[in-house]
This record gives structure tokens, C-alpha cells and sequence, in this order.
């Protein structure tokens, strides 16, 4: 029935009404004449019906031959719709020329996404990717493909198994590693020594496994073995272990932290900042702003952000790029200023670098000082800190 | 001798012979062997069926598809008569 409808439709068709005292008549020429009739209604003196437009003229004139008379009421199908827009024939050329580009435009890449294991980049990938040639915005080709697979995977040793599929017009790239059995086995049987990592006495000893070679209230040198891998049995012979434990120990920090009396002090206008976006696609960089570059100085913060359109990127990529001139200004810096900024520096070496749960501060003790060239604030820190350090002992057999 | 038979003494089969009817339930009737419409609005057909007249008597009765012998009649058919 839809192919019945669809010829209909091609060939075009209309609905008309046969008004006069005899409409039956007009059915019975039409049906000598072979004219194929259908949604056909009809009432005391008036027949609708629908047929094809070729047989206007005869049912026209079929119509005038029963007494009727014949009125066509609407035109359905391709030839009226041609008719209808034959003046518009911009609609034909952009229907055309749309269709054109849809099918070029199938013929390349315009999105590439990139599942990748956390140890690697996706940028570096997607970088490397292009140098191969595979980028968005270039046309499919399956060797390109192969050999961007082939340039991946001698990039790292760890990739065991990279895949490019291309679907449609998305590429997706599917990159993962080998499973390394062979170093877990290593670390199952590795036989390793704790040592000194800084001068102290000892306070406090938490072996777990090896045999410790120090006594709480001894003192200890830098590089010195406090726990050791090779534990001697009573019947002469030796274990061999992985050490693991902890020493205590006090030991003492002297940390100098120093600040010219002469700097350069930078001045931001947030007047002149100036917001650049282009248009990425295709390959091509299209300016959306015209503000231009200051010539003096200045700080650039660049933001990409890829469109997207129902949960899909789309291939478009728009770059913000927002540039902050700045100017130096030289600056003298007083003592008490040096001495404040001195503090807070210390304060950030302290929170970031004798800090954990391994660690105690004890006590400490601050001098600040000036001289020719600048200011220096020295600190004297007393800590019990876990001074062990793991040191692989390499065995070689003979 | 050839025998010559009066209107009404024509026997009831011989009648029909040349027209076929295939009802399709009270929905849809085919008729193989009209020889044109008589009458045509929706709660009345009448066909020419050369030697006696059908009427299709009905409600919102319409030609589905006709030619010049065959045609098929869709709608609510409540009664078929034959007419001599």
C-alpha cells in the first residue's frame, strides 16, 4: 500500500467533485475509459473522488459528456510541488548544495576521542597523533590510520595494544598497557635494608620485619643501617628479608631563608585586560575578536572549551585567551615587611615540608638578621622524625 | 430447434451466469462483471449487472476501486438485493 501511495505521490494526483443529475454516468465513462478512480464519495448529485493528474483532461471532458460539471479541488504530489516552487529555485540549488556538502563533509575526521590509561597524556597523544597526520579536521584515509597505530606504540614500551576505529566520522582511540608480572615478582623477593637518612638520636624503635641494628639513645650518622635484611639463625645460617619498621629519632633542622632588600613589585591594570576567542575548525583559526596584543607586558591564561550538541563534540573548539598587561615597578623593602614575608615563607615551608604523621616539631627557634645585600631569617628546628629510608640490597649469585 | 425462453420464465441460475460476488463479511463486496453504476450515494449502490441490478443498501458506502468490469464496494453493507 505505501508503494501504491508513494507511485501516487510521484506521479501526482487530485481531488475533484462531479456536480449534475446524473453523477453515475461520469462513473461509468471513467471506468470504459479505464481511468482509475479512488476515494470516491458520493451523494445525490455530486461525486468526489481522487485520480491522477494525467487524466484531468479526459475526466474534464468525460465530465461534460454525462452533463456534469467538473471542479478540481486541490493538487497533491511531486509535479505540483515542482510547480509550486519552480520560481524558488534557490531552494533546489541549496538543497543541492547541502547535500553536497553533507556527503564531502562524511569523508573526514571531525572528532577524536582518546580513552587512554591514567599514566598517559591525552594532550601528548592527541599531539603525536597530529605529527602522524591524524587530526581533526583531515580526511579519512585507513593507511594515515595504520601508521598513527604504529607511531603510538613505539612511543611507549608499556603499550601492549592500540586500536584507531573510525565510525562514521569520530575516530576513537583505545590505548592499554601491559600487565607487568615480572617487577611484582621482584618486589616479592627483594631483600632491602633500612638506613639513616639524617644525623640523630635514636628515641623510639617499631621494627616489623629484619633484624634492627640500633639501640633506643644511640646516636646515628647519615647513611647509617638501623635495620637490616639479613637476620642470622642460631644454626649459623641466614634469612633474607624485605626490612620494614620505623626509628625515631631527634633530630635538628637549620632552614635560612633570604630576601633582597631591592625588588621589583608587578602592577596589574585590570582596565586593559583584554579577552581574545577564536574559532577552531577544520584546522583553520578563525578570529572572533580583533582586540589585538598589548605591547607591554603581560600574563596569558588560555582556555579551550569544545562544543558540544546532545552529549556529542561537536568539531569546533573555541579558545579563550585573556591577557593581563603588567608593569615592574623596583621597590625597598623594610626590615619589619622582610622580617612578615620571611615568616610566611617559612610558615609554607613548614606546612609542606615538616609536616605528616612521621614527624613532630619539638621546638624551634627563629633569628631574623640584615646584611649589605638582604634580609635572612634562620630557624633552628628540633623534630623526632622516622629517619628510615628502604635500600635495596643487590644479590648476586656466584 | 432452438428454444426460446420468455424474461420470466428464465431459469433463477441462468440468470446470473457472466457476474461474480465475493463478500467480505458486511464490510467489502467485489463484483466481477458490472456492467456500470446505476446509483451511487452513501446508503445506496445500484449496479448494472446485465441481466438483473444489484443493490447494495447500506451506511457510508463507497467505491473502493472500479474498472470496467470489476468494482469493489467498502462500507457498512446491511443488505444485498437482486433485482429482476
Amino acid at each position: 500500500m505505501i508503494a501504491v501511495l508513494l507511485f501516487r505521490w510521484i506521479y501526482g494526483y487530485f481531488d475533484f467533485t462531479v456536480n449534475g443529475t446524473f453523477p453515475e454516468r461520469f462513473l461509468n465513462l471513467a471506468s470504459r475509459k479505464g481511468v482509475r478512480l479512488w476515494r470516491t464519495s458520493g451523494s445525490k448529485e455530486s461525486l468526489s473522488a481522487s485520480a491522477a493528474v494525467s487524466d484531468m483532461q479526459l475526466l474534464s471532458g468525460l465530465a461534460k459528456k454525462a452533463g456534469c460539471t467538473f471542479t478540481v479541488n486541490k493538487k497533491h504530489g511531486l509535479p505540483e510541488f515542482c510547480s509550486r516552487y519552480k520560481y524558488r529555485c534557490g531552494l533546489l540549488i541549496g538543497a543541492v548544495i547541502g547535500s553536497v556538502i553533507c556527503v564531502y563533509m562524511s569523508g573526514f575526521i571531525w572528532n577524536i576521542k582518546i580513552n587512554v590509561p591514567d599514566e598517559l597524556n591525552e594532550y601528548e597523544i592527541r599531539r603525536e597523533l597530529a605529527q602522524t597526520g591524524l587530526y581533526e579536521g583531515v580526511a579519512y584515509n585507513y593507511n594515515d590510520i595504520s601508521a598513527a597505530e604504529r607511531h603510538i606504540k613505539m612511543l611507549d614500551d608499556r603499550i601492549s595494544w592500540i586500536s584507531i576505529n573510525v565510525f562514521g566520522t569520530n575516530a576513537e582511540v583505545e590505548i592499554s598497557f601491559k600487565r607487568d608480572n615480572k617487577d611484582k615478582y621482584a618486589e616479592k623477593t627483594m631483600i632491602s635494608n633500612m638506613i639513616s637518612k639524617a644525623d640523630g638520636t635514636v628515641t623510639k624503635i617499631e621494627s616489623g620485619s629484619g633484624k634492627p641494628a640500633v639501640k633506643i639513645g644511640a646516636g646515628v650518622r647519615k647513611g647509617q643501617l638501623l635495620i637490616s635484611g639479613i637476620v642470622p639463625y642460631s644454626n649459623g645460617t641466614n634469612a633474607f628479608t624485605d626490612s620494614q619498621g620505623k626509628v625515631f629519632a631527634k633530630t635538628l633542622k637549620k632552614v635560612t631563608l633570604t630576601l633582597p632588600k631591592k625588588t621589583e613589585k608587578t602592577l596589574t591594570d585590570t582596565d586593559k585586560v583584554c579577552i581574545k576567542s577564536d574559532m577552531k575548525f577544520a584546522g583553520l583559526c578563525i578570529p572572533l575578536t580583533f582586540c589585538g596584543s598589548p605591547l607591554t607586558e603581560n600574563y596569558k591564561t588560555v582556555t579551550e572549551k569544545r562544543l558540544t550538541l546532545l552529549g556529542n563534540d561537536l568539531p569546533i573548539t573555541i579558545k579563550y585567551e585573556k591577557i593581563q598587561p603588567y608593569s615592574k615597578v623596583p621597590e625597598n623593602i623594610r626590615p619589619n615587611e622582610a622580617r612578615k614575608e620571611l615568616e610566611r615563607k617559612y610558615r609554607i615551608y613548614r606546612t609542606f615540608l615538616i609536616s605528616g604523621e612521621d614527624i613532630t616539631v619539638i621546638k624551634e627557634k627563629l633569628s631574623f638578621s640584615e646584611n649589605r645585600d638582604g634580609y635572612a631569617l634562620t630557624v633552628v628546628i628540633t623534630t623526632e622524625e622516622n629517619i628510615c629510608e628502604n635500600k635495596v640490597v643487590k644479590v648476586r649469585e656466584s | 430447434m432452438k428454444k426460446h425462453h420468455s424474461r420470466e420464465s428464465q431459469p433463477f441460475g441462468e440468470m446470473f451466469t457472466g457476474i461474480r460476488l465475493t463478500i467480505h463479511g458486511n464490510k467489502e463486496a467485489e463484483l466481477e462483471g458490472s456492467r456500470g453504476i446505476l446509483e451511487y450515494c452513501s446508503d445506496s449502490v445500484k449496479v448494472n449487472a446485465g441481466r438483473c441490478i444489484i443493490a447494495f443498501k447500506g451506511r457510508g458506502l463507497h467505491l473502493k476501486c472500479m474498472n470496467e468490469s470489476d468494482l469493489i464496494i467498502e462500507g457498512f453493507i446491511i443488505s444485498i438485493e437482486y433485482i429482476n
